[in-house]
């Protein structure tokens, strides 16, 4: 298996508050890796740090380094605008574009950056929906409002709008948590579907749900990883005390 | 304690009410007899012709304000054009991209410039573009109302893109759209109702404005050929025919008075319905 990202000595301030401390994980690449920890833990900080999403919080500094390929995401002269292109991200609530219809939002990345060709924006919204196993149900209202969809359905259609950008790595920050279980497990079935094209990184409060997708568990507390590993070592026979009094549910 | 006998307290519900009532019919008051005695005198005047004629000497009925009402359309117009972007942009400046001090000092300035009694930013744009052309002119008109609009369209266009959820602009940045792009295709556009309702509130605000037109466009009996001569404008018109001696441009004042409060009643009802459909 190669190396997809590549965290080394990762530290994240706000202000004062050392809020993620001296993180280093590899994720291979086409595997999940759930990142679980208590609320607070710095795990969806160290999430949104691989997408340079703290580029926007004036407060927010990082030193360390992530490489994702060969290249050094924080290096000098390099733009953050094409790491995430590369790097696509789908968050909590869903967040389609609220004035645009469900065709659109799926060609988003590619409209909002004015560099949609005609012949091929219906190809991608027939591929990526159907990628998301949404295009049954959306498929005769197309450009009827996104906001008219149910949350579940927002969700896919999130990740159909991040796929179509045909990014390399897919960020999910607990994509599933304001959904009802059926919603639920069809995001966790779209998530082991995608694995085989994407490097997928998920963070979940559900360890339930990090034990269905993931192939490597990581545990923080924090702000530091207690332990990361092979998900069904981590669940079954954790090497701290630490994971495993988080995982049986004794704190946090 | 002893509570005080039921007709007592109704007595006190009953003045209470009254006193509240009578209040509000208070504020409304004035509002009503504005209405009342524009609509009553001004409504005579309002023909066909107030609409395509300019005014007539003194002494020769009928004459219309048309040379003031579309000068007031294009002095609005260009003030719009000059004054709208740089609010618009300069809001999207600050609450995107601005931090910290200077954000916070151009803010302050925004709030200072929309307080400025409009008759001192029409000395301003006396002195900085009447004396150097050497003459009034609709330009400096259009230049001192667009000054009053900037600060007006600045904040309110602030206010609305606060409210764009800062999930969306994280959507837009996730699929590696730049900040710049975001601004203005996200941000911007989903506060667009907003923004177009606080534009129409710039443009009620200034269409009523005399003071600042005193010094600029000054105002013209005939219609204006260029943007450098003094153009005439429906406030100025009502300011100059109510303060002379004949009936006739009495009742034209009148009449221009009724256009510009229906403007303004238009520009506010259009504004509310806006924001209304918003929120639904």
């Amino acid at each position: 298996m190669t190396c997809k990202l590549s965290v080394r000595d990762l530290n994240i301030y706000f202000g004062d508050n050392h809020a993620v401390k001296n993180i280093s994980m590899d994720v291979a690449e086409n595997s999940v890796t759930a990142i679980i920890g208590p609320s607070g833990c710095g795990k969806s900080t160290v999430l949104r740090s691989i997408n340079r999403m703290h580029d926007l919080t004036p407060s927010a500094r990082v030193t360390g380094s992530i490489l994702l390929d060969d290249t050094d995401i924080y290096g000098r002269g390099v733009d953050p605008v094409t790491i995430r292109r590369r790097v696509g991200m789908v968050f909590q609530k869903p967040n389609p574009f609220p004035a645009m219809s469900i065709y659109d939002n799926v060609i988003a990345g590619y409209k909002l950056n004015g560099i949609m060709k005609k012949g091929d924006a219906d190809e991608i919204v027939e591929s990526s929906l159907k990628r998301v196993a949404l295009w049954d149900e959306v498929k005769d209202r197309l450009r009827t409002g996104a906001i008219e969809l149910s949350g579940g359905q927002q969700q896919r259609l999130c990740i159909a709008r991040t796929i179509a950008v045909k990014p390399e790595v897919i960020l999910m920050d607990e994509p599933a948590s304001a959904l009802d279980p059926i919603s639920t497990l069809k995001i966790e079935e779209l998530i082991e579907e995608l694995k085989s094209k994407y490097t997928i990184v998920i963070v979940t409060h559900n360890m339930q749900q990090a034990a269905r997708v993931s192939d490597v568990t990581a545990f923080f507390y924090i702000g530091e990883m207690v332990e990361m590993g092979e998900t069904r070592k981590v669940f079954t026979n954790p090497e701290k005390k630490q994971t495993e009094d988080y995982i049986t549910g004794r704190f946090g | 304690m002893m509570l005080r006998s039921i007709a007592v307290r109704r007595g006190a519900n009953l003045v209470a009410t009254l006193l509240m009532g009578g209040a509000t019919l208070l504020v409304l008051l004035p509002l009503i007899i504005i209405f009342y005695h524009i609509i009553k005198t001004g409504i005579g005047s309002i023909t066909p012709g107030f609409f395509t004629n300019i005014p007539q000497p003194p002494g020769e009925a009928g004459g219309g304000m048309a040379n003031g009402i579309a000068g007031s359309a294009v002095m609005i117009g260009m003030a719009s054009l000059a004054g709208l972007p740089v609010g618009i942009f300069g809001a999207v400046y600050l609450t995107e991209y601005g931090s910290g001090k200077l954000a916070t000092a151009i803010r302050f300035c925004a709030d200072v410039l929309s307080g400025i009694p409009s008759i001192i930013t029409g000395m301003v744009a006396y002195s900085l573009l009447v004396v150097p052309l050497k003459g009034f002119s609709a330009l400096a008109g259009a230049f001192a109302l667009s000054l009053i609009m900037v600060p007006i369209v600045l904040r309110t266009t602030e206010e609305q893109l606060k409210m764009v959820p800062a999930t969306l602009r994280e959507a837009s940045l996730a699929l590696g759209v730049p900040l710049w792009r975001t601004s203005i295709k996200v941000t911007l556009r989903s506060a667009m109702t907003g923004v177009i309702t606080g534009i129409l509130l710039a443009i009620a605000r200034v269409a009523g404005e005399t003071a600042p037109l005193l010094f600029t466009a000054l105002g013209n009996q005939f219609w204006s050929k260029k943007l450098t001569e003094p153009m005439a404008a429906l406030p100025l018109q009502i300011f100059n025919f109510a303060i002379s001696p004949y009936d006739d441009w009495h009742r034209l004042a009148w009449g221009g008075a009724l256009v510009l409060v229906g403007l303004m009643f238009a520009l506010s009802l259009a504004a509310r319905w806006l924001g209304r459909t918003k929120h639904s």
